[in-house]
C-alpha cells in the first residue's frame, strides 16, 4: 500500500516534470520556427536575386538553429525534470532517514510531516499514531517488568537471609526447622507467581482450543484444595466445595488447573482467614459456570473493575484490608479465561461476600 | 549498637532482626513509614535499614523526615528498586549506603558495621584499650590474643563504652542502647550484664576495666 502511494506520488510529479519540459520545448520550437522563418524569407529573397552564397551561409545557419535548438530544449528539459522529481522526493528522504531512526529503544521518535506531499501525508500520520500506541505499549511492559522484578527480588532476599541467618550454628533445632519453614513457604510463593505468569505467557489461543480434553471437574478441585491445605496451612474444614462428580468439561488440563490454583489462592489470600471459601457449580441458562466465594471484609463495588489489573491491591501491606498475594491472581485468572475462551464476572453482595464466576465452560 | 529495621516483609524482618541480634545488635522492627517515624522521634538509633516501598509513609519520606533533624544516624538502604534513579534519589536525600535485594547477610553486616564505623569516625575494625582489643568485624573481643567468652550482650555493652571511653552511660542510657525499643526486660538487666562481664574480664587479668561512678552510671576511663 505504501509503495502504491509512493509511486502514484511520483507519476504525478514526473507528469508536472513532463509538461513544464513541453511547455519548455514548444516556447523554444516556437523560438526556432520564428527564426527559420525569418531566413527562408531571406533565402527566397535571396533566390530571386540569385545571390548563390548568401543562400548557402542561411541555409547553414537553419541547420545550425535546428540542432542547437533541439539539443537545447532536450537539455533544459533533462535538467528540470532531474530538479523537480529531487524536489519532490525531498521530504520523503526526509521521512525515510527518521525511519531510520526508529529502534525498539526509541520507537516514540515521530515520523516529521512537514512538506510530505498531500497524498502520503496521512500515511505518516498513521505510522505517527501506530508509533505512539507502540511507544505506550512498550511503556507497560517496561512498568509491568519493574513491577515483577520488583516483587520477586523480595521473596528471594526472603529465602536468602533466611537460609544465612539459619545457617548459624548457635541455632537450635527448633529455630533452624522454623526457618526452613519460611523458606518453603516463600519459594511455595514465587513458584506459583512464576508458573502462573508462564501459564499465561505461554498459552496460544488457537493452540488450546484445538487441544481441548475431557475433564471431570470435581476430583480436580478436591486436588487443588488438598495442596491448598500442604502449602498455604489452610484448614480443609473452611473450603466447602459442591461440585457433582458428574460434571465433565472439555478444557486444557493444565490451563484448567492453573484457572483453579488461581481462583482459590486468591480466595485464600484476600477472604478472611476465619470466614468460608465456597466453591460451587452453577447450571444457569447460558450454560456451566464455575463460583468461587469469599468473604472480603475491605471491598467495595468501586473496587470490582480493579480485580484484574496486575499488582493492584485494595490496600497496601500492612494496612487494614492488605494481603500477602502480589496482586497478580485474578489478572492470571483473566488471562486463562481469554485463552480458553470463558468469562469472569465479579460480584459483592450485602454479607460483603465476593463471588467470582468463571462460565462458557463446554460440557462433553 | 541499636538498629532501626524498617521492612514490610515479615518474613525478611524476622530474619534480618534474628541475625543482627544474635551479633549483639539491639533491634527494633517497623512495618510501615509511620511507625518508623514514631520509633525514630522515640529512640535514638545507630542505623537506620530502610526499605522504599513501604505502606502509608514511603521510605524516601521517612530518610527526608530523618534528615529535616541533625540526627547522626546512618541510613541504609535496602531495596528491591533497581533503577539507578532510585538510588541516585536516596542517596542526594540523604541516605548513606544502598543495597540491593537479595543480598548476601554477610554483605549486609559488613556494610552496617563500615556505616557505623564512619559513624563513630574510626578508620580501623579494632578498638584497644590497654591489653583489651575488640574486633568489631568479627564481634570478638580478646585479651593479649586470648579470645573472651562473651554473650552478644556482654560484647555489645563493652563495644559501646569502649567507644566512648571516658564518657559515663547510666543504667537506663545503656538499656536504651542495648535492648530493643519493645523489650519486656528491667533497666536492672544492665546491672547483670555488666556484673558478668566484669567477672569475665577480670578472669582474663583486667580488673576494674569498667568504672561504676555513683550517680553517673558506668565508664570505661
Amino acid at each position: 500500500m505504501f509503495h502504491e502511494w509512493v509511486r502514484r506520488s511520483l507519476r504525478r510529479r514526473l507528469l508536472f516534470s513532463l509538461l513544464l519540459g513541453v511547455g519548455l520545448s514548444l516556447a523554444a520550437f516556437q523560438l526556432i520556427v520564428d527564426q527559420i522563418v525569418d531566413r527562408y524569407i531571406v533565402i527566397s529573397f535571396a533566390t530571386a536575386t540569385d545571390a548563390a552564397g548568401q543562400r548557402d551561409r542561411l541555409q547553414h545557419e537553419i541547420d545550425f538553429i535546428l540542432l542547437a535548438g533541439v539539443v537545447t530544449v532536450l537539455a533544459v528539459s533533462a535538467l528540470v525534470t532531474v530538479v523537480s522529481v529531487r524536489r519532490g522526493l525531498k521530504p520523503l528522504e526526509t521521512a525515510t532517514a527518521a525511519a531510520r531512526a526508529l529502534s525498539p529503544e526509541h520507537p516514540a521518535h515521530a515520523l516529521p510531516l512537514e512538506g510530505l506531499p498531500a497524498e502520503i501525508r496521512p500515511l505518516g500520520e498513521r505510522i505517527n499514531e501506530l508509533l505512539e500506541g507502540l511507544a505506550e505499549s512498550l511503556g507497560r511492559e517496561r512498568r509491568f517488568s519493574a513491577d515483577l522484578a520488583h516483587e520477586l527480588r523480595t521473596p528471594l532476599a526472603e529465602i536468602r537471609a533466611l537460609a544465612e541467618v539459619g545457617a548459624d550454628p548457635r541455632h537450635g533445632a527448633p529455630e533452624l526447622r522454623h526457618f526452613l519453614a519460611e523458606i518453603a513457604s516463600a519459594a511455595e510463593g514465587m513458584q506459583g507467581v512464576i508458573e502462573s505468569l508462564l501459564a499465561v505467557a505461554r498459552a496460544d489461543r488457537t493452540a488450546v482450543q484445538n487441544a481441548l480434553e475431557p475433564l471431570q471437574v470435581a476430583p480436580l478441585v478436591q486436588a487443588r484444595i488438598e495442596r491448598l491445605r500442604v502449602t498455604s496451612s489452610v484448614d480443609p474444614g473452611r473450603i466447602a466445595a459442591r461440585v457433582p462428580q458428574e460434571i465433565w468439561i472439555q478444557s486444557d488440563p493444565r490451563l484448567f488447573d492453573a484457572l483453579l490454583l488461581n481462583l482459590l489462592g486468591n480466595a485464600v489470600q484476600h477472604g478472611d482467614p476465619r470466614a468460608p471459601i465456597e466453591i460451587d457449580w452453577l447450571d444457569p441458562p447460558a450454560g456451566t459456570a464455575l463460583r468461587v466465594r469469599n468473604s472480603a471484609p475491605h471491598l467495595s463495588p468501586q473496587d470490582l473493575p480493579h480485580l484484574t489489573e496486575r499488582f493492584w491491591r485494595r490496600a497496601a501491606r500492612g494496612q487494614p484490608g492488605a494481603a500477602a498475594g502480589l496482586g497478580l491472581g485474578l489478572w492470571v485468572v483473566a488471562g486463562l479465561c481469554r485463552v480458553l475462551d470463558l468469562s469472569l464476572s465479579f460480584d459483592l453482595d450485602a454479607e460483603q461476600r465476593l463471588s467470582v464466576c468463571v462460565s462458557g465452560f463446554r460440557g462433553v | 549498637m541499636k538498629l532501626l529495621l524498617v521492612e514490610d516483609s515479615a518474613r525478611l524482618s524476622a530474619a534480618l532482626a534474628a541475625g543482627f541480634r544474635g551479633e549483639g545488635f539491639a533491634v527494633d522492627h517497623a512495618g510501615d513509614g509511620r511507625t518508623a517515624l514514631k520509633y525514630l522521634e522515640l529512640h535514638e538509633y545507630d542505623l537506620l535499614i530502610l526499605d522504599l516501598v513501604l505502606p502509608q509513609v514511603s521510605g524516601l519520606e521517612v530518610l527526608r523526615a530523618l534528615r529535616a533533624a541533625p540526627k547522626p544516624t546512618r541510613v541504609l538502604v535496602l531495596s528491591a528498586r533497581d533503577q539507578i534513579e532510585d538510588r541516585v534519589t536516596a542517596l542526594n536525600l540523604g541516605a548513606d549506603d544502598y543495597l540491593l535485594k537479595p543480598f548476601h547477610f554477610a554483605e549486609l553486616k559488613a556494610r552496617v558495621l563500615a556505616l557505623l564505623r564512619r559513624r563513630y569516625g574510626e578508620l580501623s575494625s579494632r578498638l584497644t584499650c590497654g591489653d583489651l582489643t575488640l574486633d568489631t568485624n568479627a564481634r570478638v573481643a580478646s585479651s593479649g590474643g586470648t579470645a573472651l567468652p562473651l554473650t552478644p550482650k556482654e560484647y555489645a555493652l563493652l563495644e559501646t563504652l569502649l567507644r566512648h571511653r571516658g564518657r559515663s552511660f547510666t543504667r537506663a542510657a545503656l538499656f536504651e542502647r542495648l535492648y530493643d525499643g519493645l523489650s519486656d526486660a528491667s533497666d536492672r538487666v544492665i546491672e547483670v550484664v555488666v556484673s558478668t562481664l566484669r567477672t569475665k574480664l577480670d578472669r582474663a587479668g583486667l580488673p576494674a576495666l569498667i568504672e561504676t561512678r555513683r550517680g553517673f552510671g558506668y565508664r570505661v576511663p
